[in-house]
């Protein structure tokens, strides 16, 4: 597993307990950055996913403001991947997503919470809330874009004039 | 012993899915004085929650998913496994919690199915009845279907236009009209604003309608102040006066662990097809022996769900990197939902609501690369078509009360079921209809299965008929041989046709509320009556 003495710390695999705490401004712009990190490595965002952010800080004041508060497991994040960034520099966040060596099962070290708790649900978030398009469609299970009485259609219809199948894209 | 609670209203409602709402707003609408208690056994799930919202796009996990039955709480007893987990919602709200919204008409036929096929049971009342409430319910929950079909007669066309099919329909939809199929658009009641509750299991947009919203308006409406819900209230008697007179509902607080008598001039049992039989077979007293309505052994019989027909299909590119953009199915037939197939089992054809799908994110967390999930996302790619198949009720196929209780305070439940041979042979044949079309979509045939019938779809467990021998209710869904005691759920369908019955219990609803508005004006309500 990659990482140092912080990564590589045994934790309890149950969510980290921090119900009552407050994210700090300085954790949230680290984590800002973490999120950023995501659509560099797999190029599925635009703008440096600036338009995305007013969702991820929704979805972090929801997450970290009610019981169960994930603030802990959001420090945690931050105490990780620093960890990382000291030992691999530019390389931190390729290791961090694509080549981290977690072995399966519960999370039962620092790195390990970091990922299941943040980066993932990261992830999930980033690509629902629009970085599915890069790799192809108009929506998205969770994608919320209005009402359906657009101009434009929100999903790829059927178009039987143009033939089998065809789609706009 | 039970305490008694303080005063006599016009009416109690035992559950608040998708009937019991739409009653008391009915009743509410013509008279706003109308006093009306609505018991729910279940919680009260916040909704336009955003941590609920943030939880289920991230986890996947609903706000609801707790109240789901277990396997012991509802136990399969047949040879053909019932289906619990994830069938049942109990809560405010019922199962319009985390419904699909599909809103479609039954059929003509489907009204006189013993006639046309010696099985099953006759409605007391036709499709021609219920016509102009099928489009009172439409209008209600805002249902968007396609004004040119005609797969049931209707004088108006639908409220709201349809979806579209989508760009992944089209070679399903070409494959159709290939063997004889007539595609059609699946009429959905989604058309709300999108509240993003974290209670939409099904929903990326077009928001589907859900009683919880009703029933907020109705709670906060300043002039409906004798309305009054309470939930964590398991109903577990009803308590009667003579043979042909209730007087009170029986229920748990569970909250407090009070066990507390409420009393009203009508009452309506809306707890859908499992808890408004047993709730009628737990009141036995002196003048039902065997419980209420139950003189001719009738509650709990006659079960049906729809078991669901699915044939799966691949083909080795997605050049055109499709996935199903929708949450729920745009494509449908009910070619085979016809008069002709009555007897051998209709069939609903649609599109696998989730299929074709690559779940981006997973493969993103997993550690794949750009270019890996770039190539997995135009690789393999699978379709699927599925059916629900009509059942028909028999006598033998019932759901009991088991000994026991569950989480909420009400009894355990077996279900015991079983096809015939004939039944088992009929599934076969339309499974060979539905491999056609992937054959005609010119993909690999994974396989070709029936699953199992389950909790989803309940009819038949408390049925009306003309005549007490035939039926637990009559044609105005009150109990035979009673004067104040109405049933309004999906167990009082003598037959389950083979489309969704929610829309035909909403219009069941606003029937039934104008005949208790038509019984209101010949009666005293409204008098506020102090019990004595």
């Amino acid at each position: 597993m990659i990482g140092g003495i912080v990564c590589n710390e045994t934790v309890d695999s149950g969510m980290l307990v921090g119900d009552g705490q407050l994210l700090s401004h300085a954790d949230r712009e680290f984590l800002w950055r973490v999120f950023v990190k995501i659509g560099e490595t797999w190029r599925n965002v635009r703008y440096e996913s600036s338009n995305l952010k007013s969702s991820w800080l929704e979805m972090l004041a929801a997450k970290s403001g009610v019981a169960p508060s994930y603030t802990a497991e959001y420090v945690n994040a931050v105490r990780v991947v620093q960890e990382l960034i000291d030992m691999y520099g530019d390389d931190a966040f390729r290791k961090l997503f694509l080549d981290n060596h977690i072995p399966p099962g519960p999370p039962v070290t620092r790195l390990a919470h970091a990922k299941k708790y943040v980066i993932n649900e990261f992830i999930i978030m980033q690509v629902m809330a629009s970085g599915f398009k890069h790799f192809g469609g108009k929506n998205y299970a969770g994608y919320v874009k209005g009402s359906r009485y657009n101009e434009v259609p929100l999903v790829r219809e059927y178009r039987p004039i143009t033939g089998m199948g065809a789609g706009e894209k | 012993m039970a305490s008694r609670g303080k005063k006599k209203y016009d009416y109690i409602i035992v559950g608040s899915g998708v009937a019991g709402i739409t009653i008391a707003k009915k009743l509410l609408e013509n008279e706003a004085k109308t006093t009306i208690l609505m018991l729910e056994a279940g919680p009260f799930i916040p909704a336009k929650d955003r941590r609920s919202w943030w939880d289920y796009v991230t986890l996947d996990r609903t706000p609801y998913d707790f109240t789901y039955d277990s396997g012991d709480e509802a136990k399969s007893i047949g040879k053909v496994n019932w289906l619990t987990n994830g069938a049942r919602v109990k809560a405010v709200g019922g199962s319009t919690m985390h419904w699909g919204a599909w809103a479609l008409r039954f059929k003509p036929e489907d009204f006189q199915l013993y006639t046309n096929t010696g099985e099953g049971g006759d409605w007391p009342i036709t499709y021609d009845d219920l016509e102009d409430y099928y489009y009172q319910a439409e209008e209600y929950l805002s249902v968007c279907g396609d004004e040119t079909e005609n797969w049931s007669p209707r004088k108006k066309p639908y409220p709201v236009p349809p979806f579209q099919w989508t760009a992944a329909d089209g070679v399903m939809i070409e494959a159709f009209q290939k063997v004889g199929i007539k595609p059609g658009k699946m009429p959905l009641a989604r058309y709300r604003k999108c509240f993003t509750t974290g209670t939409c299991k099904y929903c990326p947009f077009g928001s589907r309608f859900s009683a919880v919203n009703v029933l907020t308006d109705l709670l906060e409406e300043p002039r409906y102040s004798g309305f009054e819900l309470r939930s964590n209230a398991p109903a577990v008697r009803i308590i009667a006066q003579s043979k042909a007179n209730i007087e009170a509902v029986e229920y748990i607080d569970n909250k407090s662990g009070r066990t507390i008598q409420e009393h009203a001039h009508n009452f309506i049992i809306c707890s859908g097809a499992y808890e408004t039989p047993k709730l009628l077979m737990n009141s036995k007293n002196q003048f039902w022996s065997r419980g209420i309505g139950n003189d001719a052994d009738l509650l709990g019989r006659f079960i049906i769900s729809h078991s669901m027909l699915k044939v799966r299909g691949s083909t080795p590119e997605n050049k055109e990197r499709w996935f199903q953009e929708y949450d729920f199915p745009t494509l449908m037939s009910r070619t085979h939902d016809s008069p002709e197939r009555q007897k051998m089992g209709k069939i609903f054809l649609f599109k696998n609501r989730v299929l074709p799908n690559i779940n981006i994110a997973k493969l993103m967390i997993d550690g794949k690369t750009p270019e890996e999930v770039d190539k997995i996302v135009g690789g393999p790619m699978q379709l699927e078509v599925q059916a629900f198949m009509e059942e028909k009720g028999k006598f033998d196929n019932r759901l009991q009360i088991a000994a026991g209780f569950d989480r909420f305070g009400l009894p355990l439940t077996t279900i015991n079921f079983n096809r015939t041979d004939a039944e088992e042979a009929n599934a076969r044949e339309n499974l060979n209809l539905m491999t056609e079309v992937i054959v005609q979509m010119g993909y690999k045939v994974e396989y070709a299965r029936t699953e199992d019938p389950g909790a989803h779809h309940t009819t038949g467990t408390c049925r009306m008929a003309k005549t007490a021998q035939d039926g637990v209710a009559d044609a105005d869904l009150k109990v035979h041989e009673t004067n104040n005691l109405y049933l309004c759920s999906t167990g009082v369908f003598p037959s389950g046709s083979a489309v969704n019955p929610t829309l035909t219990l909403a219009a069941l609803s606003i029937r039934l509320a104008d005949h208790l508005i038509g019984n209101t004006a010949k009666s005293s309500l409204h008098k506020e009556e102090a019990f004595a």
